[in-house]
This record gives C-alpha cells, sequence and structure tokens, in this order.
C-alpha cells in the first residue's frame, strides 16, 4: 500500500529523493515507534494538513519545521489525540490511535510540552510533576481516606520518584515554589519533567527553545540529548531556532500550508530549493 | 530543620480532644440560642467545605448546593419520623403506605428490644439518626452523580447555570411529589438529634475525608484539572472522570448538611431550598479563600456569627438618648457592604489558597 503511495509523491516533487515518503520510508519496519499514513485534517473548508506521511524509528530525535501556520502544531493535537484526523490514521507501537481519547494515548506513551506553557501554575513543582505520575498509581481514590500502608508507600515513592526528575532537570531548588512564579526557562523544563513523568516512550516538544538567549538553547539541545538517552526516549520537536533543529535532529520534516514539501536529515533539508524558498530564505543559504 | 515525624499527628489528635471538650462544656454551660449558633457553624463548614472541593479544588462553578442539601435533608427526615407523625401531618394526600411505616429509630429499636430497655432505645434512636443522615448523603451523591454526567460535559458560568436549574427542578419536583414529601405544607416537628456531637461529629469525619483526599494525589490531580484542563488531559488525566468524583463527593457532604440542618431546624419546606441558600454557602467559600479548607473553616465561622451578630442593628437602637427604628434587612446591607469590601480588596479570600500548619505555629511560637 505505501510503496506505489511513495512513488506518486515522488513523481510530484521536483526533488524525489526529499521528498516526505523518501528516507525513512525505505526502511519501514516494527523499528517505527510512530507512523502518519495518510493523515489529513479540514477544519471546515481550511485543510490544516494534506495527505501526511510520516515515519518516526525508535531512538531518533526528528523535527518538524515550517513557517508559522503550516500546521505543525495541528500535527501534534492530532498525534496527542485533541483532533480526529479527518482521513488517515495514526499508528503508534503499530496500533491505530487516531480518535483515542488523549488521557489513554498519554497512557499508552505519548507525552508532550505546549508552546504557550501550560503548567499548573497555583501548584508546586513537584506538585506538578506527581500529577504527571499519577498515571501509574495503583491505588484508586476511595482507598486514600482509608490510611491504607499500600496507598501510603506509593504516595512516598511518587513523591521520590518525582524529586528524581526534578533533579534530573536541575529543579529540586524550586520543588516547592508555585509553578506559575518560576522563571520562564525553568518553567519549560519542569514542562519537560512534567512529561516525562507520565512515563513515555514518545516526547513532543513544541518549541521548546521559544524565547531562550543562545547560551539557554545550546544548553537545551544538550538536555534533549541527555534525556533521551537517559530515559530512552524518540523525540519528535516543533523549532524555529535552526541552530537547535539542525544541531540535535537527524531527521526533518517541512510542512508549508499543510503539506509537506520535503523531508530527509538537516544537510540536505539545507539545500532544498523549495524550502529555502518557503521557509529558511536565501540569507540562510549565505549564512550557512 | 526536620521535625518530629509524629508530631502531627499527635497534634492533630491532641485538637480534636480539646475540641470535644470545649463541646462538652458549650454543651453543659452555655443557652440554647449560643448552643444553635455553635450548631450552625457546624453545619455551614460542612456545606462550605463540600462546595469548596467542587468550585475552590477542582474549579467547576456549581450553584446546585441548594438542591443536594434539600434531597439529603427530605430522605434524612422521611427515615426519622414516626409512622405517627407522618400519618397526621400528609394532609393533602395520604402518604404512601410503605413510606410511613419506614421510621429508622422505632424498627431499630424494635429490632434491639428497646421497649423495655431506655438505654437501649436510646441507642437504637441515635444510630438509626446516623444511618438517616448517611442515607440522605447517598442519596444526594447519586442525585448529583446523575446530574453531573450530562452537566459536566460544560465549562465555566454555562455549568453554573444548568446546576442552578437542576437545583430548581429538585425543589420543584419535591414541591409536587406530595405523596412522599407532603408538597409545599412542609414538614414539621422534626425529632431534633442534631446535637453539638453529631454535628461537630460529621465536621470531623468531612475534614478528615477532604483532608486526606487533598493531601494525596488525587488532590494534586483536582487541581491540575481546575487549574489546565487540557494540560492535566495531556498528562494523562481523564479529567471527566475527576470532575464527576469532585461534584459527587461534594453532593454527598451537601446531603450530609442539609439532613444536619433539618434535624437542627425541625421543619422544612421546598421554599428554604432557594437560591439564596446557594449563595450563603458561596459566600462563605469565596470569603474564606477559594481553594483552602482553612479559608472554608474561617469563613463559615465568620459569617455564621455575624449573621446573628448584625441582628442588632434590625432592632431599635438607643444612642447617645437618639432612638433609631430598626430597620429590618439591615444587616444584608451592612453584609453586602463588607463583601465588597472584600472583592475589592481581597480578591483571593481572607486565606487565598493558603492552609494552616503546624510548621507555622511551632515557628512562630519559636520566634518571639
Amino acid at each position: 500500500m505505501s510503496a506505489p503511495r511513495a512513488g506518486t509523491l515522488a513523481a510530484k516533487t521536483e526533488a524525489g529523493q526529499y521528498s516526505c515518503a523518501g528516507a525513512l520510508q525505505d526502511q519501514q519496519s516494527s523499528a517505527d515507534i510512530l507512523r502518519l499514513r495518510e493523515v489529513s485534517m479540514r477544519f471546515g473548508g481550511v485543510t490544516a494538513v494534506s495527505e501526511l506521511d510520516m515515519s518516526l524509528p525508535q531512538g531518533t530525535i526528528a523535527g518538524l519545521i515550517g513557517p508559522n501556520g503550516a500546521g505543525k502544531t495541528t500535527v501534534f493535537n492530532i498525534i496527542t489525540g485533541f483532533y480526529t484526523p479527518t482521513l488517515g490514521e495514526v499508528r503508534f507501537k503499530d496500533k491505530n490511535i487516531s480518535g483515542v481519547a488523549p488521557h489513554r494515548i498519554c497512557k499508552q506513551g505519548i507525552a508532550r510540552t505546549f508552546q504557550n506553557i501550560r503548567l499548573f501554575s497555583g501548584m508546586s513543582a513537584l506538585e506538578n510533576v506527581m500529577v504527571g505520575g499519577h498515571l501509574r498509581q495503583k491505588s484508586s481514590w476511595w482507598m486514600v481516606p482509608f490510611q491504607l500502608p499500600s496507598v501510603h508507600r506509593e504516595q512516598r515513592e511518587l513523591r521520590e520518584k518525582s524529586m528524581l526528575l526534578l533533579q534530573a532537570l536541575g529543579l529540586e531548588k524550586v520543588a516547592h515554589q508555585p509553578a506559575g512564579s518560576l522563571p520562564y526557562g525553568a518553567q519549560r523544563r519542569l514542562e519537560i519533567a512534567r512529561a516525562l513523568a507520565t512515563n513515555p516512550s514518545l516526547m513532543l516538544l513544541d518549541e521548546p527553545a521559544a524565547g531562550m538567549n543562545p547560551q539557554e538553547s545550546s544548553e537545551l539541545m544538550r538536555l534533549i540529548r541527555r534525556v533521551r538517552d537517559d530515559f530512552d526516549l524518540t523525540i519528535l520537536l516543533i523549532e524555529h531556532d535552526m541552530k537547535v533543529v539542525m544541531g540535535v535532529c537527524s531527521h526533518l520534516w517541512v510542512l508549508e500550508y499543510g503539506i509537506c514539501i520535503a523531508s530527509g536529515d538537516p544537510a540536505s533539508i539545507r539545500s532544498n530549493e523549495r524550502v529555502i524558498k518557503a521557509y529558511l530564505g536565501q540569507e540562510y543559504r549565505h549564512n550557512a | 530543620m526536620k521535625s518530629h515525624p509524629l508530631r502531627d499527628p499527635v497534634c492533630n489528635l491532641a485538637s480534636i480532644i480539646l475540641l470535644f471538650v470545649l463541646l462538652y462544656i458549650a454543651e453543659e454551660y452555655l443557652d440554647l440560642y449560643n448552643k444553635r449558633i455553635l450548631n450552625l457553624v457546624a453545619i455551614n463548614t460542612i456545606l462550605a467545605l463540600s462546595l469548596n472541593l467542587i468550585y475552590g479544588f477542582t474549579g467547576m462553578f456549581s450553584l446546585g448546593h441548594a438542591g443536594f442539601m434539600a434531597v439529603g435533608a427530605y430522605v434524612c427526615t422521611l427515615l426519622i419520623l414516626t409512622p405517627g407523625q407522618k400519618k397526621s401531618m400528609w394532609m393533602l394526600e395520604p402518604i404512601q403506605p410503605w413510606l410511613e411505616q419506614l421510621s429508622f429509630p422505632l424498627q431499630l429499636s424494635n429490632l434491639f428490644g428497646g421497649a423495655n430497655n431506655p438505654a437501649l432505645h436510646e441507642f437504637a434512636v441515635q444510630l438509626g439518626f446516623f444511618g438517616a443522615v448517611l442515607l440522605g448523603g447517598l442519596a444526594a451523591a447519586i442525585f448529583g452523580l446523575f446530574i453531573a454526567l450530562p452537566v459536566l460535559r460544560l465549562g465555566g458560568d454555562y455549568l453554573g447555570i444548568a446546576t442552578l436549574g437542576f437545583a430548581e427542578i429538585i425543589r420543584v419536583l419535591i414541591t409536587n411529589l406530595t405523596p412522599i414529601t407532603n408538597g409545599a405544607l412542609g414538614i414539621k416537628g422534626i425529632p431534633n438529634h442534631a446535637t453539638l456531637w453529631w454535628n461537630f461529629g460529621w465536621l470531623v469525619f468531612t475534614l478528615y475525608f477532604i483532608i486526606a483526599l487533598m493531601r494525596s494525589n488525587v488532590g494534586n490531580v483536582f487541581k491540575a484539572v481546575r487549574d489546565d484542563e487540557i494540560a492535566a488531559k495531556t498528562m494523562g488525566v481523564n479529567s471527566f472522570f475527576y470532575r464527576v468524583l469532585a461534584f459527587t463527593i461534594g453532593a454527598f457532604f451537601a446531603g450530609v448538611g442539609g439532613a444536619l440542618m433539618a434535624a437542627l431546624l425541625s421543619t422544612i419546606d421546598p421554599k428554604m431550598y432557594v437560591m439564596m441558600l446557594t449563595f450563603n454557602v458561596l459566600m462563605m467559600v469565596v470569603a474564606g479563600g477559594l481553594g483552602s479548607i482553612t479559608g472554608s473553616i474561617i469563613g463559615s465561622i465568620v459569617i455564621t456569627v455575624m449573621l446573628e451578630w448584625l441582628r442588632i442593628v434590625e432592632s431599635p437602637l438607643n444612642i447617645f438618648g437618639f432612638t433609631l427604628n430598626g430597620i429590618p434587612g439591615m444587616r444584608m446591607v451592612i453584609f453586602s457592604v463588607l463583601l465588597l469590601l472584600i472583592i475589592l480588596f481581597r480578591r483571593e479570600g481572607l486565606m487565598g489558597t493558603r492552609e494552616f500548619s503546624w510548621d507555622f505555629v511551632f515557628r512562630t511560637g519559636r520566634k518571639p
């Protein structure tokens, strides 16, 4: 099914080897943790995403780039279950997850952060992370008032585990401060810690470097790699900071008006005429 | 600086014992009027805590409290009246026969053989009252659950309107189900079992239950749903389930409060359970601080006591030889002004979202 499809797409695009169906599609196997097949999303007359094919091998860091309004966040919302795609299907670990409720998808192992930070601002940093850990709790709510020892133990373990996560992201000193009062960079890291607490195997980061200075964003690159290695993750990120994107991603998809105009490794994307025209701009080629 | 692990439990236990010693003293030495204020404080605190769980902690603007209180009150009342009382009171239409015979205290007393043992009879009566209050709460919780399933798909102000509507539906049902509820005539002569002991006992249970819940991760999840529902869903929280859960638990305690209130006032009728009742409770929660258990306690104490104390301005006053005629309704005017001041200058309420903690007590104790 997908082979002839790849052929037609390649025929449509001028630079066939960079087409969306290219590169990773060849080695498609059960090692792909996430696969989008001809996913389209329409809102009334607007097609936000059109016939998008993606496959993400386990353990990679990949990027989704493109101009504003290209449909990148829509793709994230489709993967995390906030939108049901109009057409096509999303497969995660070889299971169809299109149309499944967001909290169920999280349980299956997809976590995300948000473009505009969405922390539980009235709660402390530690409590934020503990909410992420609630998925893996075995005791249910009615056991709590009975003060069962097992509930106590689980609660203590959850607290300790959450503390370790905060430590891993350098937030242990602010564990008891309200999340809303933390500095911007710390809030971004706290969002990652909270997502990690759900014990995911795929993490979606929506513009993690937004609003960061060069030093902070190079720290962020190190952090993303470390998190991938330490927590055995696959990471898909949306980002406009090309230094970050080209630095950490091993594969990129470029969206424009909901259509995937190119995909491939950073080097090939950088020199792709269409991408330069649509998004990167001529200056980028001269500087690079 | 770590405190002894047993410090907090010991302090909690000590304060509960102290509370009951004070209650004993109050029971022995206070007059009826002051005892009644104390009782109202306890019941209002239960009601405020239950609304705070729904609105303050889980962020659902619900105005259905009067409805849940009515369900609790009527269920409890119908279970503790004697068959004779029911027979004579249902004048418009005769009471349903199965309901007429239902009387927990009497049946339990017969079961225990309380006819020839006054102590056993008294025990049966109290046990029957406990069961009736519990069932009143459970009935309110079931109502809450059925209302929650359709209504909690709404959010914000729409939820407030819908719950308000459901509370009115409950009231209209009670007015028209004459063979069960005695309709608009209401019920009089409810045995006054709601003593200081029962009211404060239920208050301690409510406090314990809600504090335990809010301190556990379930409490964190409630607050997460309040702060950002979309983020909560992304974190794997089944937000609808937790909203329904908080709403149902809140409805349970509202029903318990309503049942105790009915037994304290000894008369109920459908007109009692209008919107004003909900707003009284809402006022306590908002004045005390949304999302603070301590705030709800302080709010209900202050407002309950003030509602009584401000009656002075409604009775004729004599100031420096001038006699002022009391103006009926004046205390509500003063009250509104005070509330306006709270909203203007301290929007988060008296406590904000802060809580009482023993840490705080011991810290201030050490620093002179």
